[in-house]
């Protein structure tokens, strides 16, 4: 999956991406970072086609109808319980399912009676992931999904989208945290100024930046430009 | 396609039964001011009359209940990203739309068997009068979702939820204004064309009209699946993003 040359202008005239190259590998989890506000969002709603998508410059993407696409704070519905909205999923996904709630992971089996609307931040975004995380797309957005989760829960998440793509299926995220990545199964891309700034994985992220802490190699790659 | 459709219909349902004050709007208030009038004319009405007050009530709760719980509902989902998310889950725009029409296609048919209920009360009709009303109950399984295409070019216009109440308030009275249609024959054709109070009220007409019935039943047949083919077009296009998202 590729970007190519892709400019865009907001409806206010400020200038997102400035002949944005970009290349997302399929065997691993390509990870979008950059400062608030560089268009990370607006990107991902360029490749899921929410905004019409420039066949010229965006390569090898999947059609809307397989993508799965998780938007960053949008609820579900507060009146449902966790089962019946995991259940409505399914219901959509396999038709004549037998899902029961001894099939939730186990973080959510606890709560599966639990009206969605009960739930804290950090429940309610773990709904969200396995929901997304049962349809059966080839690629799959999310949109900070860690978002909210304490280190344990966001570390379920990442094992849970690192899952899905070793059973083949493409991830391109974004995120701000950064004490997950922890190996080469990651693809960083980082955007700045409407360009990638830098692309590989995270050990070659490190070396470039000369330290051993992806915290400070984020810092340094936004100080530089 | 339809265990898709059940299964967020199901939701929806949810959703529907929830909101409770929306019944205020579309079956108390009417409901009262058919007391009201009842109470404020003469009680010695004839059948004709009786109709012409019945389709009156029965095209405000039609069309307070598809711009209050269908077309309002699809706009404020698409602001607060929820369209987004669901289209995303299913695949289809229109099967989120349909997910809403058709509960509160039922809720709507539930509220005017009530309101019927209350007018056979009060009017004490005769058995031709009741066989009307069935028979228009009955029909309004078909209105209702043509209705609901009638107005879905609204979901086309780039509006705000803030000024969503204002507009479709306007647009419920102009539309009940129009709805009676005029002298002149050419243009309670376009009423019926433009106007979906127009074309409930056409539709029911048919069943007492006594001049231009074949011109009123190719006008309603023309335009209702005219709308439907339309209105599907508007609702698989219609776009995800908020108005006022970047």
């Amino acid at each position: 999956m590729e970007i190519k040359d892709f400019t865009y202008t907001l409806p206010d005239k400020r200038q997102l991406y400035d002949h944005l190259n970009a290349h997302f590998e399929d065997d691993k989890v390509n990870i979008l970072l950059g400062p608030n506000g560089v268009g990370k969002t607006t990107l991902l709603d360029f490749i899921s086609t929410v905004k019409p998508r420039d066949l010229s410059s965006f390569e090898g993407f999947p059609a809307f109808k397989q993508i799965a696409y998780q938007i960053q704070g949008v609820p579900f519905i507060y009146e449902a319980t966790v089962y019946n909205t995991i259940k409505m999923v399914m219901d959509i996904q396999t038709p004549n399912n037998r899902f029961t709630k001894a099939d939730l992971p186990d973080v959510l089996q606890k709560v599966a009676d639990v009206k969605y609307g009960k739930l804290s931040g950090g429940q309610r975004q773990l709904v969200i992931i396995d929901a997304f995380s049962r349809l059966n797309r080839q690629l799959y957005l999310f949109d900070e999904p860690e978002s909210g989760l304490d280190p344990r829960m966001a570390q379920v998440v990442m094992q849970r989208i690192q899952q899905l793509n070793s059973e083949g299926k493409k991830i391109i995220l974004t995120s701000h945290q950064f004490q997950n990545i922890n190996n080469d199964h990651y693809h960083l891309l980082f955007l700045k100024d409407g360009k990638i700034r830098f692309e590989g994985s995270p050990s070659e992220f490190l070396k470039r930046e000369g330290t051993s802490d992806l915290v400070q190699a984020y810092i340094k790659t936004d100080e530089d430009q | 396609m339809f265990k898709k459709l059940s299964a967020l219909s199901k939701f929806e349902v949810n959703i529907a039964l929830d909101d409770k004050g929306l019944f205020i709007y579309t079956l108390v208030f009417p409901a009262l001011y058919f007391i009201y009038a009842f109470f404020s004319s003469s009680h010695d009405l004839t059948n004709l009359a009786i109709r012409y007050h019945l389709l009156g009530f029965w095209s405000y709760i039609i069309l307070s209940g598809i711009l209050n719980q269908v077309i309002t509902a699809m706009i404020s989902m698409r602001e607060n990203n929820f369209l987004k998310m669901f289209t995303f889950i299913s695949g289809d725009r229109r099967l989120i739309f349909y997910a809403n029409l058709i509960p509160q296609t039922l809720v709507i048919q539930a509220e005017i068997l009530i309101f019927d209920i209350i007018a056979a009360v009060f009017y004490r009709p005769d058995l031709e009068i009741l066989e009307f009303m069935f028979a228009c109950w009955l029909l309004n399984f078909i209105i209702i979702p043509v209705v609901a295409f009638y107005t879905s070019f609204l979901l086309a216009i780039p509006m705000r939820t803030q000024t969503l109440g204002v507009f479709m308030t306007g647009y419920l009275l102009l539309a009940l204004l129009l709805s009676y249609g005029t002298t002149s024959k050419l243009l309670n054709i376009l009423l019926v064309i433009i106007n979906p109070s127009s074309f409930v009220v056409g539709v029911y007409s048919l069943f007492f009209a006594q001049t231009d019935l074949m011109t009123t039943l190719i006008t309603v047949s023309v335009a209702g699946l005219a709308y439907v083919i339309v209105g599907n077009v508007i609702v698989a296009k219609m776009s995800l993003n908020s108005v006022i998202s970047r």
